[in-house]
């Protein structure tokens, strides 16, 4: 076999292979694959629970976790954050369950594409399937440790806000913000490998930068617009605080900047991840 | 819009980086040679303008050397690749064999492999439940059903995974080389399976190294060499010419080892040529260096890859030329080029000559040997030969 390395004829241009962007398709196209997308959620929660002896209480562990060590710390006045009269687990907890249901769809829908690129490669379909798939697998483990607040609430005696109402339409936000982060992070890991070891530093990082265990009012005011752009995320976690304890609608002052801001991540994220789809299974 | 169950490709292009996975590294140079216009480095071009236009309910076999593009070609068509230049459009459902156990999951059940299997290949929860005992039946699993995937054995993983994927009832089915495990009795159930689906009307393409089973699937027959396409036409004249292209590139060994050398051989029938069905009388001449009790063995076959059968003598070789020759009553051979083996061992079954191809000729006669369209015939047969020998003359 001769080998045709470097061999300088080709297509002539305008056959080109050229990928149109067309929305209308890809959406009609991620509609058909609905039935994939719950084949592939389930068989990720199957495989998740066959052989832990915890099984579903995994899902409680980390958010739990840093509730106790939040409220030891504030118990013992090692940390000082204001709670604004609420009981620290309840505080903590509240912001935990939308940041770790944020933290675990994207380090685990950050490598969808790398750890199923034997299906990637072997089966037809609209490749966001399978960043979706486990965003839907998180809002399950979500909805799973959002039942330790019944609990919580009953120590505290206490009952949630009225503005629990709020909590469907706020989690929508979180919900877009989340997608365009796990959307672009899985196709960029199938192209730069050592990306996959930041992406747990900029998780811990996160939870720094992100109002989980204190109020986003710890933040000067004349920064916090500008802050809710970078990390739409910020304003939706308090807001669900505020929704759930405080008895206070959303901040749409800052919402106004975050919404826009996460639509914008998800309409850029998306069109990389089209973009370089192309060449995925060339790559694996 | 085309019929369902066409595929027509056009002026199909294809690159992949020759040494390494394409990473962000190698996009970047890309681009930044792009911008200084210099050509870029490292590519290599797998398949290059394919034009293909495959009608409703045809079976077609792709061959071909490893790495001449056939996956490569499948994978495009299936749209699990895209292509660099060109296009691919088909019209109907697809389904695609391609590396089938790779749809598994190792730590769940086969049944609940079956459902999660199923809906990957786009089906319908309650139309598995339908065929769920069909799938089991066919992947002949019984009880193992409810263990583990990762406790079966890589053939009961192949049933398992050929069984749901072969279930759905495409209109387009691709198929790439899933018969490669699976013992003999599956295999053939497989072949019945997929030559069901073209009698339902579906579309075939089938790539395979064995090229038995594709004479036995396939009308037509492709043949890719080098990324593009070396003949395209009836199954059985791609694969001759291309048997006969893949004999170059077996080195033939000279015939002559340090005790003895093949001098001449002939191969007639009752008329001159050989015939199928008919008396051939093959004849040899040996020039031996040694004194020695030796087996002859001969071979006659269509591929220069195995022989069909094999005939042997014990032969007393003498010092000089010694005349050998072996009759068959009936020739077992269909029309068309055929290639004949050597092999002579000495005491101890040392090798005197290695058994290989000393020659090729023609038979005359039909190509076509009556028997069920996708029966493969693999087992070894006896044939009747008449040995007689003669020592000519003194070296």
């Amino acid at each position: 076999m001769t080998d045709i390395v470097d061999q300088p004829l080709g297509p002539p241009r305008e056959l080109r292979f050229r990928r149109k962007l067309s929305f209308r398709v890809y959406v009609s196209e991620l509609l058909g694959a609905k039935g994939l997308l719950r084949a592939l959620s389930e068989r990720e929660i199957r495989v998740r629970y066959k052989q832990a002896y915890l099984g579903i209480a995994w899902s409680l562990l980390s958010p739990t976790v840093l509730m106790v060590v939040f409220t030891v710390l504030s118990a013992h006045s090692i940390i000082n954050i204001s709670t604004h009269g609420k009981p620290a687990y309840l505080f903590a907890y509240a912001g935990l369950i939308p940041w770790t249901f944020f933290t675990n769809a994207v380090s685990q829908g950050g490598m969808s594409l790398v750890s199923n690129l034997y299906l990637v490669n072997k089966i037809y379909c609209p490749r966001e399937v399978f960043p979706l798939s486990y965003i839907i697998v998180s809002c399950i483990d979500g909805l799973i440790s959002s039942l330790l607040l019944i609990v919580l609430f009953a120590i505290g005696h206490t009952l949630p806000s009225e503005t629990i109402y709020w909590l469907p339409i706020l989690f929508v936000f979180e919900l877009i913000f989340t997608i365009a982060v796990v959307v672009t992070t899985s196709i960029l890991v199938v192209y730069m490998r050592d990306l996959r070891h930041l992406i747990p530093i900029v998780i811990q990082f996160g939870l720094f930068a992100t109002p989980v265990m204190y109020s986003i009012t710890t933040l000067s005011p004349s920064i916090r617009g500008v802050y809710s752009i970078l990390n739409p995320l910020g304003p939706i976690i308090d807001s669900m605080r505020q929704a759930l304890l405080f008895n206070q609608g959303p901040e749409w002052n800052l919402l106004a900047f975050a919404i826009p801001s996460s639509l914008l991540y998800l309409v850029i994220g998306y069109i990389i991840f089209k973009k370089l789809e192309v060449r995925v299974a060339d790559v694996a | 819009m085309s019929p369902s169950g066409e595929i027509q490709v056009q002026h199909l292009w294809k690159r992949f980086k020759a040494d390494h996975r394409l990473l962000l590294r190698d996009e970047t140079q890309r681009i930044l040679a792009k911008l200084r216009k210099r050509p870029e480095e490292g590519w290599r071009w797998v398949l290059r303008d394919i034009n293909l236009k495959i009608a409703p309910g045809e079976s077609v076999g792709l061959i071909g050397i490893n790495g001449s593009g056939k996956t490569t070609l499948l994978k495009l068509m299936s749209k699990v690749m895209f292509p660099y230049s060109g296009s691919v459009e088909y019209s109907g459902r697809v389904g695609a064999l391609l590396g089938v156990v790779a749809g598994l999951h190792h730590d769940l059940s086969g049944r609940e492999n079956v459902y999660i299997y199923g809906s990957l290949l786009g089906w319908k929860r309650k139309d598995i439940a339908q065929r769920f005992e069909e799938i089991v039946h066919f992947a002949e699993l019984g009880p193992a059903i409810d263990r583990q995937v990762k406790f079966y054995s890589s053939g009961m993983q192949m049933r398992l995974a050929f069984s749901i994927a072969s279930m759905l009832d495409p209109q387009i089915l691709l198929v790439d080389e899933v018969l490669a495990v699976g013992d003999a009795s599956f295999q053939q159930k497989s072949l019945a399976r997929m030559r069901e689906v073209l009698h339902q009307g579906a579309t075939l393409v089938y790539v395979s190294h064995d090229l038995a089973t594709v004479q036995a699937m396939c009308k037509r027959c492709i043949w890719l060499n080098n990324g593009i396409i070396e003949m395209d036409g009836p199954t059985e004249e791609v694969i001759e010419s291309y048997l006969l292209s893949l004999e170059g590139l077996i080195s033939i060994a000279t015939h002559s080892s340090s005790e003895a050398t093949l001098e001449n051989i002939s191969i007639t029938g009752k008329a001159g040529a050989p015939k199928t069905g008919e008396e051939v009388t093959i004849e040899l001449l040996l020039s031996s260096r040694d004194a020695a009790n030796s087996k002859c063995y001969l071979g006659i076959g269509q591929t220069p890859i195995t022989p069909s059968f094999v005939v042997s003598s014990p032969v007393t070789l003498s010092i000089g030329i010694n005349s050998l020759t072996c009759q068959l009553d009936s020739l077992p051979v269909p029309g068309g080029t055929a290639f004949i083996w050597l092999g002579l061992l000495g005491p101890g079954d040392d090798p005197i000559l290695q058994f290989q191809v000393v020659g090729q000729f023609e038979i005359s006669g039909s190509p076509h040997l009556d028997y069920p369209e996708g029966v493969v015939i693999s087992s070894p047969l006896y044939i009747d030969s008449h040995w007689t020998q003669h020592f000519t003359k003194s070296g």
